[in-house]
């Protein structure tokens, strides 16, 4: 059969079934909406706390009057060590300017007084050192003088490896479960459909039809089912993602640092695809079992 | 070589009797042998309820023949042995020489590209038109678009619906609605058609024309296999007569135009040749 004839008559297909087939098709475009979701909030989360780890940054909080002098030379102490690739001085009014721009009521805490925010020293560590490294430079630097404490930021890493790494298996969970709907949803659909058309099948058996021939503008309306749900999540989250993205972004800097990201032209590619042959898979699963 | 071989491939899907074996060469002496043989055919359904008993018949090339007999003496089960929609218990069927009660599923297609089919309720797709419903005998044979529309025009044009190609099938008249099942049924020029009371749901003048239009497509070669219980029908044909009851068929020669009453009790009594029972 050629790809014309095929075409068409899925077309003519869907045409005579359109009502049966939007509705499978919102169906699917919910589920996907739920998946592509998920991903693009794993996929901002791992590039977060990838850019965070290979920044490598330890923070120490100096003594409250720690003298001009006395910082200058811990930052000359500090700049000779060959872990650190540089050093950023916060003074105490740059920490509290720092947090106002982050916090969402600043117009309230701007008469908070400088003091209230400890000047720092920001370590940006060499790229690729060990945690062991990183373990025995925070524990010697911790007993210079001068040094009120030290944020290594392990916990808050280690919290989201765990949350990462939870979020990819709830993530593959949630991919088998969007896939059994769309083989759920495009086998009821199929089957509705073959019932419906029941005439015309064995019409087509009675010319001499190869089953390929009968099975070909099934196989075509599943892919068709799949891909266009997959485009309607994918437009819908751009949507949403686009609308709200200053307020999704603000909430992100506060608590993270960095801005968040929409799926690539090929990410995006790759998810019509994917909806594409999930919803063929689908009907061609159905088709064995119903059009025996 | 692979346009050479592509071609070839599109030839042989095409070709009529594909059905046999790839590699099965056709005899010259094919064309000679009958369109369709029963050799001792055997149908039962159920342990003790047979269709057909031992039948045995010929059909030659270019024949018109009246199938008939009362309702279930087995023409129906007949029809669809040939179609292979019921496969024989025992017994051989021949259609151009080859045996296809032992055809394999994958073949049953390209057998049934070589009948044309009509049946008394018509089975177009109502929501169809008429041209696609008359098109869809040569989409399964992978023709080009151009040529079916072609094909498809011309043969409406011999069954009376010339222009009417993009009506929709299920606003006709009943009539109307049996010819297009009888365009589809032509439209691929196969090499026996099989009509199953064909004029059953129609008035008593319709009927008539149906049976003109099946005469007028036989004159032009094509072998007719009609089965029909209306003796008003048979009574207006001068064509051989093949007379089925209880799985057993009677043959009655052409030329019995007079032929009123009903069943086969009348061709006993008649004295004439029972071809197998």
């Amino acid at each position: 059969m050629n790809l014309r004839t095929l075409i068409t008559r899925a077309m003519r297909g869907f045409r005579e079934e359109r009502r049966l087939y939007l509705s499978a098709i919102f169906s699917l475009a919910i589920a996907f909406l739920c998946l592509a979701s998920a991903i693009l909030a794993l996929r901002n989360f791992e590039t977060l706390s990838s850019r965070w780890s290979e920044a490598g940054k330890l923070s120490l909080y100096l003594d409250e009057g720690l003298s001009v002098e006395a910082t200058a030379e811990l930052e000359l102490l500090l700049s000779g060590l060959r872990e650190i690739r540089r050093i950023e001085h916060i003074s105490n009014e740059e920490a509290r300017l720092e947090f106002l721009a982050g916090a969402v009521d600043g117009a309230a805490l701007r008469e908070l007084p400088a003091e209230l925010f400890p000047s720092s020293l920001e370590l940006y560590l060499e790229p690729n050192l060990a945690a062991a490294d990183i373990e025995a430079l925070a524990t010697r630097l911790g007993t210079l003088s001068g040094v009120a404490s030290l944020e290594r930021y392990q916990s808050f890493f280690e919290r989201l490896d765990r949350m990462i790494g939870a979020g990819r298996w709830g993530t593959i969970g949630l991919s088998l479960l969007v896939a059994l709907l769309v083989f759920g949803v495009v086998g009821s659909t199929i089957r509705l459909s073959l019932a419906r058309r029941s005439r015309e099948i064995e019409v087509m058996k009675l010319v001499g039809a190869q089953p390929s021939f009968i099975r070909g503008p099934f196989i075509v309306e599943g892919v068709f089912q799949g891909a266009a749900a997959a485009l309607i999540a994918i437009v819908t989250l751009a949507v949403f993602y686009f609308g709200f993205r200053s307020e999704i972004d603000l909430g992100v800097r506060l608590f993270f640092g960095g801005e968040t990201l929409f799926f690539g032209p090929g990410a995006i590619v790759g998810f019509l695809i994917g909806g594409a042959l999930m919803g063929g898979l689908g009907s061609t699963l159905s088709l064995r079992r119903y059009l025996a | 070589m692979a346009i050479s071989m592509n071609r070839e491939r599109r030839t042989r899907t095409r070709r009529p009797f594909a059905f046999f074996r790839a590699d099965a060469q056709r005899g010259a002496r094919d064309h000679e042998r009958p369109i369709l043989e029963f050799e001792d055919v055997y149908k039962f359904f159920g342990e003790e309820q047979a269709a057909l008993r031992g039948l045995n018949l010929k059909i030659e090339r270019g024949e018109f023949v009246f199938l008939t007999g009362p309702s279930g003496a087995g023409k129906s089960t007949m029809l669809r042995l040939i179609t292979r929609e019921l496969g024989v218990d025992s017994g051989r069927i021949l259609f151009a020489g080859k045996d296809i009660s032992r055809l394999t599923d994958r073949s049953i297609p390209y057998l049934r590209r070589n009948l044309g089919i009509v049946f008394q309720d018509f089975r177009i797709i109502p929501h169809w038109s008429v041209a696609e419903n008359v098109a869809i005998s040569l989409e399964v044979m992978d023709y080009s678009p151009r040529l079916i529309r072609s094909r498809v025009s011309e043969v409406l044009e011999r069954v009376g619906l010339e222009g009417r190609g993009g009506e929709r099938a299920g606003r006709l008249s009943g009539g109307e609605q049996q010819r297009v099942a009888i365009a589809r049924a032509i439209v691929t020029e196969p090499a026996l058609i099989l009509a199953d009371e064909p004029t059953g749901n129609l008035d008593p003048a319709l009927a008539v024309d149906i049976l003109t239009l099946f005469e007028e497509i036989h004159e032009t070669g094509a072998t007719v296999l009609f089965a029909t219980h209306d003796h008003g029908m048979i009574e207006r044909g001068n064509h051989r007569i093949l007379s089925l009851e209880k799985g057993r068929v009677y043959d009655v020669r052409k030329g019995l135009s007079s032929w009123s009453a009903s069943g086969v009790h009348t061709v006993r009594e008649q004295g004439l040749r029972v071809v197998a029972g």
